[in-house]
């Protein structure tokens, strides 16, 4: 039971620790996702591993990773200020 | 006798790395064909591209990477001759023995036998390791010996250690640093002297200028002022430990990680948590652990880069050993994240590494050279990397003509630190495009896809005799001058004004 409410006041920090970001799928998200889809042979793998449901995965995850950025807190980001690469 | 189970982790090790290994990455990076074709020139005469006998440290295009890779490098070379797979495969068996060797050095650490697979279970399927260990890279051999250094150390076996430490100093520079608190932990004079004897070369040589340069170029220190240093060092530092680069974000360079991937899984992150609870509680049976991921980023934390794994990567054994911790206290459902770690790492190697970061790569020039190598005309690469060395790979350049050429470029192989595209044979020189004398020598120019736009190949009459293109892009070309046709051109112009 404590384990759930710790989870659940985990979801709620991640979710109002961003409240003005939108959690919506853009048009330019959407884009991405088909031109990720186009990337793979069989349709039916790229329905599976691109779709929207990843997006808001992928929002929801880069989210809480953002909350557990050290560097951010420390170093007002330093030195990662500039966008990665390694991300599409 | 090793249990089925630790089979089972060094099959996948092997599958991951083995699958499609001479065509993903696709194409060669410009650091893999010069470590190739030194240690081709190196087998064949003793002596590298700049007729240097037996470097320490290898000049190559001003980069005095560390040497001793391309000496290993020389037997799969020997045996297979000089190709992409050949290099790529030897890179194949570091990766897998570092598997192996973090396994046994996982069941000293900790006695267990489930925290030693799930360690080298999350080192077998890190995105880093499996790419460092696709692509041939010296920081892979530098970690394989770091964690055999690190078992003979716990087996109480401190001279093989120590002569250990030592060649993984020699394998990669950053570890000069990071391997010297290993070597003081359970002091050994013996162990130190030869240690110390050893090192003696490679220290001298690191203050010579060339290796020095090459530390300047890479290190903050000369652009942050004296006084932020601390405060510098320390965000470097702690970005090592951050969970965003760890888990999430990457590593920035496109040549050191694979798209949509970091050193590990996002849902790593967890047992990641969960391990190092753990060690905080055990903090005085595991201060050797503590250790190695204190020391892991030290030298790392002095360059530029944000988060260099490859300066970094003693920083995968710690973590991986953390994880395996972790997932120890984990159920059933630590295997649903080893099957999302499997498909993630498909996806990253066989869906977007090949259509994402094939220019990345140099994919298309071993097609350019291969027709170059066999046109009649001269051709004028004009290339912005020291691209020269992937021809010297791919053409299997006689290494005696490439030392005759570079021998006379440096007074002093250690301090004379310009380095300029050199190379030029029959077929091709490398030189940068001279628009008002190049366009009346008849030759071929050759290059990316971007270097002459279709505009400036018909204001100057070239013909486009050969392209390479992939995903609907031109990556590399081949255009021939007309200088006849052109002075023709100009004169019938010049008379009708």
């Amino acid at each position: 039971m404590e384990k759930k409410i710790k989870g659940i006041m985990i979801l709620l920090l991640v979710f109002f620790s961003f409240s003005p970001l939108t959690w919506r799928i853009t048009t330019s998200e959407i884009a991405e996702v088909n031109l990720n889809r186009s990337r793979y042979a069989h349709y039916w793998v790229a329905k599976i591993l691109e779709n929207k449901g990843g997006i808001v995965a992928t929002k929801f995850i880069d989210r809480v990773f953002k909350i557990l950025d050290i560097n951010r807190y420390l170093f007002a980001g330093h030195p990662r200020e500039g966008a990665s690469y390694a991300r599409l | 006798m090793l249990d089925y189970k630790v089979w089972l982790v060094i099959l996948l090790a092997v599958v991951v790395r083995v699958w499609g290994i001479s065509h993903l990455p696709l194409g060669m990076y410009v650091d893999e064909a010069a470590l190739g074709y030194n240690a081709y020139s190196l087998l064949l005469t003793g002596r590298d591209e700049y007729a240097q006998a037996w470097p320490i440290f290898l000049r190559s295009f001003g980069t005095y990477t560390s040497a001793l890779a391309v000496y290993f490098l020389t037997v799969p070379i020997a045996v297979g001759g000089l190709s992409v797979a050949a290099i790529r495969l030897t890179a194949v068996i570091w990766g897998t023995l570092t598997v192996v060797a973090l396994y046994i050095l996982a069941r000293k650490l900790f006695r267990s036998q489930t925290v030693a697979i799930m360690s080298a279970l999350v080192l077998a399927l890190s995105p880093t390791h499996v790419l460092f260990s696709r692509a041939f890279y010296e920081p892979t051999l530098a970690l394989l010996l770091f964690v055999l250094a690190i078992a003979a150390k716990l087996s109480h076996r401190p001279i093989i250690s120590a002569l250990l430490l030592s060649l993984s100093a020699y394998a990669y520079h950053p570890l000069r640093l990071v391997v010297i608190p290993v070597l003081f932990w359970q002091f050994d004079w013996s162990a130190t002297i030869i240690f110390g004897l050893t090192q003696l070369p490679l220290w001298y040589l690191s203050f010579l200028p060339g290796p020095n340069v090459r530390f300047t170029q890479l290190a903050w220190l000369s652009i942050i002022p004296a006084k932020d240093w601390l405060k510098e060092y320390l965000s470097q530092y702690i970005s090592y430990f951050n969970p965003r680069n760890l888990f999430w974000l990457g590593d920035p360079d496109p040549q050191r990680s694979v798209p949509n991937l970091s050193m590990f899984y996002f849902w790593q992150v967890i047992p990641w948590g969960l391990g190092l609870a753990y060690i905080v509680r055990q903090f005085k049976k595991l201060t050797f652990l503590w250790l190695l991921l204190l020391i892991s980023p030290m030298a790392a934390a002095i360059t530029r880069d944000p988060f260099s794994t490859s300066r970094a990567i003693i920083l995968l054994v710690p973590t991986a050993l953390v994880i395996g911790l972790g997932l120890r206290q984990m159920g059933w459902w630590k295997w649903a994240g080893v099957f999302i770690s499997v498909v993630l790492l498909w996806r990253g190697l066989a869906i977007y590494l090949p259509q994402t970061r094939y220019k990345e790569w140099n994919y298309g020039y071993r097609e350019l050279f291969s027709y170059i190598a066999n046109q009649e005309s001269l051709a004028l690469a004009v290339v912005d990397q020291p691209v020269y060395v992937l021809y010297l790979f791919y053409q299997k350049i006689d290494p005696r003509y490439v030392q005759s050429l570079g021998r006379n470029q440096i007074q002093n192989y250690y301090t004379d630190t310009k380095w300029v595209n050199y190379y030029h044979d029959l077929n091709v020189r490398f030189d940068p495009l001279i628009w008002e004398k190049d366009v009346y020598i008849s030759q071929l120019i050759a290059g990316n896809g971007l270097l002459i736009s279709p505009n400036q190949a018909q204001e100057h009459l070239f013909t486009k005799e050969f392209t390479f293109s992939y995903q609907n892009q031109i990556l590399t070309a081949a255009y021939l001058t007309h200088p006849d046709q052109k002075l023709k051109s100009l004169n019938s112009k010049t008379q009708n004004q």
